[in-house]
């Protein structure tokens, strides 16, 4: 059993969401699906924004809502060092590494405050639409673009979380 | 009378210990601080490390190396500097150390015929550059003491803008880098182009086994454009979270050097009152002495 499992590590800036062993992790990159079981070719990739699936040597699945990251695959002897604890460090292993600026593990998504905030978010960015429909040219209409793709992202991630936690049910 | 001075000094004694109270208040809030923005650092040091090592991989794999990204440019003709110090000040030398050390840069690079522009993080930044006549571009403050990721995304969004559309060459930090309890450096450091992370660790990678080929999703060009922003996230939260860090030290290490101060000057202030009292003491004994004398001897004539 474990002998197939990859070390799986999903962190974010702020703390360390998820750290063990894990029979296989699928994702999608910019170019497709991606699925990560042991002794995969050492690889680096985008994630982009979706559900992660882990599948646990126990045979679960858990899914995580990754908005957008980067995942390194690492085949090494030892490379998955303490997220394999059976194993020795002499064996030749498979690490995974998932960085993402914001994840969070699906059943621990708050559906009500999710909802909250895909509201507000869409408020957001109707109210900045119609205001960079009326003035145009100068530094203001640069600073409403910007802050129009921060609610345009906060939006997406509101949906995702929202889609994700609804397939759980 | 004599007892006025008493009572001058009575008042200053307390408004010293009044004193003493809040520094003594602000240097134990300083001190759990530190514990949480220690804890802080640590749990943002798997991010960190995992960010700096695809990177590093990731520069490997792209042969041309992208010369826009990577490594010091040739020419700078216009430089950003992002200043990060605190929104509050009593806290030593923490916010003149480093804004002193900015200061010392833009001299520099403008010797250099290098036109600079500022950003800065933290309260205490702006009023100090606006009296030298040196223009603050735009101005972050509310988070230095707590900063979150996305506040550190929107400082990066704000350094990378002129970067990308091509209006600077170079994007500088100054920041305070938290090495340990007893010892934070302030640092300039270059945020963009990212530094060549192999220029950084050539002796480390001839003993670094090398693992072979690596598959890039997408190629490691367009991989590195996509990591650049992110890279630069990580960066600049890790230096604000270093900064708080820092910030909360150095508050603490005041405000304990300002309450064992005001422990010494009321004791002194004691000294010199009850040396007071006593005299104004004396000299009442002697009033009394010498009026009992003339009132003995009046009755003896």
């Amino acid at each position: 059993m474990a002998e197939h499992a990859v070390g799986l590590e999903i962190v974010t800036p702020e703390a360390a969401l998820f750290a063990g062993p894990a029979t296989a992790v699928v994702m999608t990159t910019s170019e497709g699906d991606l699925t990560v079981m042991a002794d995969h070719a050492e690889l680096i990739g985008d994630v982009v924004p979706g559900i992660v699936k882990i599948e646990t040597i126990e045979g679960g699945t858990i899914s995580v809502a990754v908005h957008g990251g980067f995942v390194q695959v690492h085949t090494a002897i030892g490379a998955a060092g303490e997220l394999l604890e059976e194993i020795s460090d002499t064996e030749r292993t498979t690490r995974v590494t998932l960085l993402a600026g914001v994840a969070e593990i699906a059943s621990e998504i708050d559906l009500e405050r999710a909802q909250a905030s895909k509201a507000a978010a869409e408020a957001r960015v109707n109210e900045l639409r119609t205001a960079s429909g009326r003035q145009s040219g100068d530094e203001s209409a640069a600073d409403a673009t910007a802050a129009l793709a921060v609610a345009e992202g906060e939006l997406a991630r509101a949906e995702l979380r929202l889609s994700i936690s609804a397939s759980q049910m | 009378m004599a007892g006025g001075q008493e009572r001058v000094l009575k008042r200053r004694i307390k408004s010293v210990q009044a004193t003493r109270k809040i520094t003594k208040a602000m240097e134990l809030i300083a001190a759990s601080q530190i514990q949480r923005a220690q804890g802080r650092i640590a749990a943002n040091r798997p991010y960190k490390e995992g960010m700096a090592r695809i990177v590093l991989e990731t520069a490997k794999g792209d042969s041309r190396a992208s010369k826009k990204l990577l490594g010091t440019p040739e020419k700078v003709e216009t430089a950003l500097i992002l200043v990060i110090v605190g929104d509050r000040g009593l806290s030593g030398a923490y916010n003149s150390s480093v804004l002193r050390a900015a200061e010392r840069l833009i001299i520099e690079l403008n010797a250099s015929s290098t036109t600079t522009r500022v950003i800065v993080v933290g309260k205490k930044a702006g009023p100090y550059f606006r009296f030298r006549g040196q223009d603050v571009e735009s101005s972050f403050q509310g988070f230095a003491d707590r900063p979150s990721f996305s506040d550190a995304r929107e400082v990066a969004a704000a350094a990378a803008a002129p970067f990308v559309n091509g209006d600077v060459d170079q994007v500088m930090m100054v920041s305070t880098r938290f090495h340990s309890a007893g010892s934070q450096k302030v640092e300039a450091r270059q945020l963009l182009p990212l530094v060549d992370p192999r220029s950084e660790g050539e002796e480390e990678e001839t003993t670094h086994v090398l693992t072979g080929y690596t598959e890039f999703e997408p190629e490691a060009e367009a991989l590195l454009t996509e990591l650049a922003p992110k890279a630069l996230e990580s960066e600049i939260f890790s230096a604000l979270l270093e900064g708080s860090a820092s910030f909360h030290t150095s508050q603490q290490r005041a405000m304990a050097a300002a309450t064992e101060n005001a422990d010494e000057l009321s004791q002194s202030l004691a000294r010199i009152m009850n040396r007071a009292r006593q005299d104004s003491i004396t000299t009442e004994i002697m009033e009394i002495v010498g009026g009992a004398e003339a009132l003995r001897q009046k009755k003896g004539a």
